[in-house]
């Protein structure tokens, strides 16, 4: 087809045969084509083979033409590839599209947490940021830990305050007085406080029990308790330390507001109330209008108490407070009936 | 405690309701409720049980008076019989008190109409009655009974105790939530009422001579409310001679009750100590308004105005009412010591600046009578009724909420240490997040389950539960979680046909006793455990794959118990177990640096059964002390520099052998050079001779420090092979 010694007319041909080919060429064709006159066996590898055959001074203009055409051809030659690849991706993606409405696949659906132990985490990582250590300690304690030590004797009727579930014994053993369910979490204060000299700031969370059983009470619920003692703590620290604690925890437009109140173990001591998370204060038929709902007990520590610890009470100081975890989960999220918490109904759980 | 607005009024000046009310509330007396009563007022204030004094009207108006700056007012005197014997006067005789033919001339019983009218008997024409009149009170207990006064009182016949109050006496007594039931009763309740001190009446006709002593082993006295509880030494009686007539400060007896037939009766005005009219009424179970008063503790200097008062108030209302002199018998009363307050712990405490005045100007309007002064300090006699304030810290409480508590500037303590995070959070993080990710709710039981009868699963056992379903305390989470699936596969639908997915976990704790020779912190065992259970098909039923839902099986179970162990680093290895709480033939347990660190495998079928539930449901138990403890950080050593060498190898082996014993022989054969061993395929049956399976393992072999040759990897996978045969008689599947 190629023959030698009319190397410049052929070169025309073949570029114009190229120009008007390769531009309508399709996919597979493209490839035929560059095998045909780009191939080592190709037309252009013929004619420059019959160059060979030209007079010396011609050769380098030959040669030169036939360079060129190469690098127009392979120029064609890509352009029209990457045309071919733009239809092709046009052509996919102008199709019709999938039902995106179809449900979404999971391999598990999603475990959640239960909203009063993801409460208790977010009280504790509050606290630790201000400083603040978890303690922890039995939920089975002895009469001593749980009302003794916290100024609270045998026959003190502030007991009444906390009717308490008495455990039986194992038999024959003897004990260190009567053994019942913690009905706070403040022995692990007596237990802190008895290992260790001050300064310290512990919050202590776990379960505590009360025999008790209505919609606002559970026999078994969660509390969580701080406590910190050290040189010239003040009842302004507790102030500071509960506005800090409940704004950290219901958000920054909340308020604390302290009234005085009652606890053995404390003095003096306060009923802690927040701004009501129903109405944010307007007031409502939960807050009885008052804007505001009871949700801690709070006070300096006892100087009783202190002495019982071996702390001098002249030396330092401190304050304490306590709440209820799942009176402050059901406010944060809306629940009225305490015993949802613990009635574990899927349908309840999956809503977290 | 209920306050009426009107009576309160008799005491003190008041504020609009209101204002009152928010004024109380922030004095440490919280007005739960504020009601219309007729045109009363009626406040529900929530006292603490360290304010005994201010169960009256006339406390409250104490407390008015300090908060606010009125003065209290004496109640409206009412009527007194002319030549009334006061107290004083009758108690001047001292211990032993008085009775009537040795007293003073000017004491002589006297009678008078109701109302302002005169009418009354005459000097030296005693009427018979006295002739009935007691010996005088004595106290065999002096350090139970403090003080007892007694006074007779006769009306001229029957009937008149026990008539209707006069009505305005009745509207107060029912504002305040108690029940008129007849003249001496009311009259006693609204003493106790006005001024706190509770009384008791006696009919006359039952009291000869009173003796308060403690009670003897087996003695009975049949009470008020109709019972006659088994009285123990040292609960504390009003005897009239050997005779049990009261359960002192606690309940009269029925036999010596105000009756229709009364026409003369006994009051009672006692001190007694708190404590032991406490332990009697707990013990007993009888909480009144009396024992709720005395327990806390009444003022001692009381009973001499509650009597005059109650007297004052029959002679109101019944006419020709004749009165011998009030008795008295003194036992001990608690010393009172006065108390130091230094002028700079005020501040100090308190992180406000209160200058010395305006601590001393708080305390004197509640009464504290300064005895001696200086710059720093100042000591002061606590008022009689005050009896939760024996302390320097107790005054400045009592400054604090005078002041109001808002008045001290919030601040916050200086910052101290850094506190360390406990040792399990990031752990339990990390295998919340795996169940969170398996699908697992978070659930919380009650610690509570039904009494175990001496099942070792449930030892620990409450003294005083609230019923038989949660006598005891759980020795495993797993029947909580049992519970919690009974309960769900009663309510959740069905979905195509599908028995509902069920995923739950508990992190939580179980009891039991520690052996002899165990240390606990407290006194009883408590382990910390994180358990789950998981019943139903594998995977959420969805569109595209079809409706498969099989359900989970044991090796979904020990699949995620290897990837919480996988989450928390630690080496995992599994065995049989013989868990009463599980499947014996799908039970294994978990072993984590050769210490037992929990259980998984089906429910046993019986206990499924006990717990009302189908076969199929797979739980775990494992000790979260253990696995949270061991937790190891991971570690990272970048990656391989050479190629790894792919190898396929099928074993048979008699039904006998175990997958583990397998992998132990692949691992310990291959060496160091045997990178992993990962079982793609089980096979039993044709063309395998029965009782044996087929084992197919994906090996990967790699040198750290070269490309392996294949003559290398040849010869360890025929190391492998052999070791397989003599340890194990397996042989290459064909
Ligand atoms: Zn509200």
């Amino acid at each position: 087809m190629v023959t030698a010694g009319q190397p410049q007319l052929l070169l025309g041909d073949l570029l114009e045969r190229a120009r008007r080919e390769i531009p309508a060429a399709g996919a597979d064709e493209l490839e035929a084509q560059r095998v045909r006159l780009l191939g080592r066996k190709g037309e252009l590898s013929a004619l420059l083979r019959g160059m060979g055959a030209l007079p010396a001074g011609e050769r380098p203009a030959a040669g030169a033409a036939v360079n060129a055409a190469r690098d127009e051809i392979e120029a064609l030659l890509t352009a029209r590839r990457e045309a071919i690849l733009r239809e092709a991706r046009a052509a996919e993606l102008g199709g019709a599209p999938i039902d995106v409405t179809l449900p979404g696949r999971r391999i598990a659906a999603r475990g959640r947490r239960h909203p009063v132990s993801e409460a208790q985490d977010d009280l504790v990582e509050i606290l630790a940021r201000m400083g603040y250590e978890v303690a922890e300690g039995p939920e089975i304690e002895l009469d001593y830990y749980n009302f003794e030590a916290l100024n609270m004797p045998p026959d003190h009727p502030a007991r009444d305050m906390q009717d308490t579930f008495y455990v039986r014994p194992p038999a024959g053993a003897r004990t260190a007085g009567p053994i019942l369910l913690r009905t706070h979490t403040s022995p692990v204060q007596i237990r802190t406080m008895l290992a260790r000299p001050p300064p310290v700031r512990i919050c202590s969370p776990g379960k505590v029990y009360r025999r008790d059983d209505d919609p606002t009470h559970s026999p078994m619920f969660h509390q969580i308790e701080v406590l910190c003692v050290d040189r010239d703590i003040t009842f302004g620290h507790l102030a500071g330390t509960l506005d800090a604690f409940v704004r950290g925890f219901f958000g920054e437009d909340f308020r604390v507001r302290l009234r005085p109140s009652y606890f053995p173990f404390v003095e003096p001591g306060a009923e802690v109330d927040v701004t009501c998370t129903f109405c944010l204060g307007k007031g409502c038929r939960t807050c009885k209008g008052s804007g505001f709902v009871e949700v801690l007990g709070a006070g300096l520590v006892h100087p009783r108490v202190l002495r019982a610890v071996g702390y001098d009470p002249e030396e330092v100081s401190g304050f304490a407070f306590g709440c209820g975890i799942d009176r402050l989960a059901m406010l944060r999220s809306g629940i009225d009936d305490l015993r949802l918490f613990f009635e574990n109904d899927l349908r309840f759980l999956e809503q977290a | 405690m209920r306050i009426s607005l009107a009576w309160l009024a008799d005491l003190v000046a008041l504020p609009p309701a209101a204002e009152l009310a928010e004024g109380l509330t922030f004095a440490g007396l919280e007005v739960e409720r504020i009601e219309e009563v007729g045109d009363d007022t009626v406040f529900e204030i929530n006292v603490t049980p360290n304010r005994a004094d201010c169960l009256s009207h006339l406390g409250i108006a104490r407390e008015v008076s300090a908060r606010i700056g009125a003065p209290l007012r004496a109640p409206p005197r009412g009527s007194l019989p002319r030549a009334f014997p006061g107290p004083q006067q009758a108690l001047s005789a001292g211990r032993g008190g008085d009775l009537l033919p040795r007293a003073p001339a000017g004491a002589s019983p006297v009678s008078r109409g109701a109302g302002d009218g005169a009418g009354e008997a005459g000097p030296g024409s005693l009427p018979a009655w006295l002739a009935r009149v007691p010996a005088p009170p004595r106290i065999d207990a002096p350090d139970r009974c403090g003080r007892y006064l007694g006074q007779a009182i006769a009306a001229p016949g029957k009937g008149a105790f026990a008539a209707p109050s006069p009505p305005w006496m009745q509207a107060r007594l029912a504002a305040c939530g108690v029940r008129p039931i007849g003249l001496a009763v009311d009259v006693t309740n609204y003493v106790m009422l006005e001024l706190g001190q509770p009384l008791h009446a006696f009919d006359l006709s039952a009291v000869q001579a009173i003796v308060v002593r403690t009670s003897r082993e087996g003695e009975r006295l049949r009470t008020l409310d109709g019972n006659a509880p088994r009285l123990v030494p040292g609960d504390l009686l009003i005897c009239d001679g050997e005779r049990p007539i009261a359960l002192a400060g606690v309940m009269g007896g029925e036999a010596s009750a105000v009756t229709e037939e009364s026409s003369a009766l006994y009051l009672e005005a006692a001190w007694f100590a708190p404590e032991g009219i406490r332990r009697t009424a707990r013990r007993l179970s009888l909480h009144t308004e009396s024992s709720h008063r005395f327990e806390r503790g009444v003022d001692p200097k009381l009973p001499e105005r509650a009597l005059e008062r109650a007297v004052r108030l029959l002679f109101g209302a019944v006419a020709g009412l004749t009165a011998a002199p009030p008795q008295a018998a003194e036992g001990r009363l608690p010393s009172r010591r006065p108390v130091v307050l230094r002028f700079a712990r005020v501040g100090r405490l308190l992180g406000a600046e209160v200058p010395a005045e305006e601590s001393r100007r708080w305390l004197g309007a509640l009464g504290f009578v300064e005895e001696r002064r200086d710059e720093r300090e100042v000591e002061l006699a606590v008022p009689s009724w005050r009896f939760d304030v024996d302390g320097e810290v107790d005054l400045v409480e009592e400054i604090a909420r005078l002041r109001g508590y808002d008045r001290i500037a919030p601040s916050l303590p200086g910052s101290g240490r850094p506190p360390a995070a406990p040792a399990w959070q990031r752990p339990l993080a990390l295998a919340r997040a795996v169940f969170s990710a398996h699908g697992f709710h978070e659930a919380v039981h009650y610690s509570f389950v039904s009494r175990g009868d001496g099942d070792p699963a449930a030892p620990v056992e409450l003294e005083n539960p609230l019923g038989d379903e949660q006598a005891a305390l759980r020795g495993s989470l797993l029947p909580g979680l049992c519970g919690s699936l009974r309960r769900a596969l009663a309510h959740l639908p069905q979905v195509a046909g599908r028995p509902p997915a069920v995923r739950l976990y508990e992190s939580g704790r179980t009891y039991g006793w520690p052996a002899a020779d165990e240390r606990t912190t407290g006194p009883a065992r408590e382990r910390w455990r994180l358990s789950c259970l998981a019943y139903g098909p594998r995977s959420p039923v969805d569109w595209g794959r079809g409706r498969g839902g099989e359900p989970v099986d044991f090796f979904d179970m020990k699949g995620l118990v290897e990837g919480l162990a996988e989450a928390l680093g630690l080496p995992a290895a599994f065995a049989p177990s013989a868990s009463p709480w599980l499947h014996p033939r799908q039970a294994a347990s978990l072993t984590i640096g050769g210490r037992e660190a929990g259980v998984l495998g089906e429910l046993h079928p019986d206990l499924a059964e006990r717990f009302e539930l189908p076969r199929g449901v797979f739980v775990a138990e494992l000790s979260a002390d253990l696995l949270l403890a061991a937790y190891r950080p991971p570690r990272f050593s970048g990656v391989p520099k050479f190629p790894a060498v792919l190898r396929d190898l099928a074993l048979v082996v008699a039904g006998d052998v175990t997958a583990a014993q397998v992998e132990a022989a692949l691992r310990e054969a291959g060496g160091a050079l045997l990178e992993a061993a990962v079982l793609f395929d089980l096979y039993a049956g044709p063309p395998l001779p029965e009782g044996h399976r087929s084992l197919a393992y994906s090996l990967r072999f790699r040198a750290a420090d070269r490309t392996l040759t294949d003559a290398e990897v040849a010869a360890v996978h025929a190391a492998i092979v052999a070791a397989a045969r003599e340890k194990l008689g397996a042989r290459l599947r064909g």
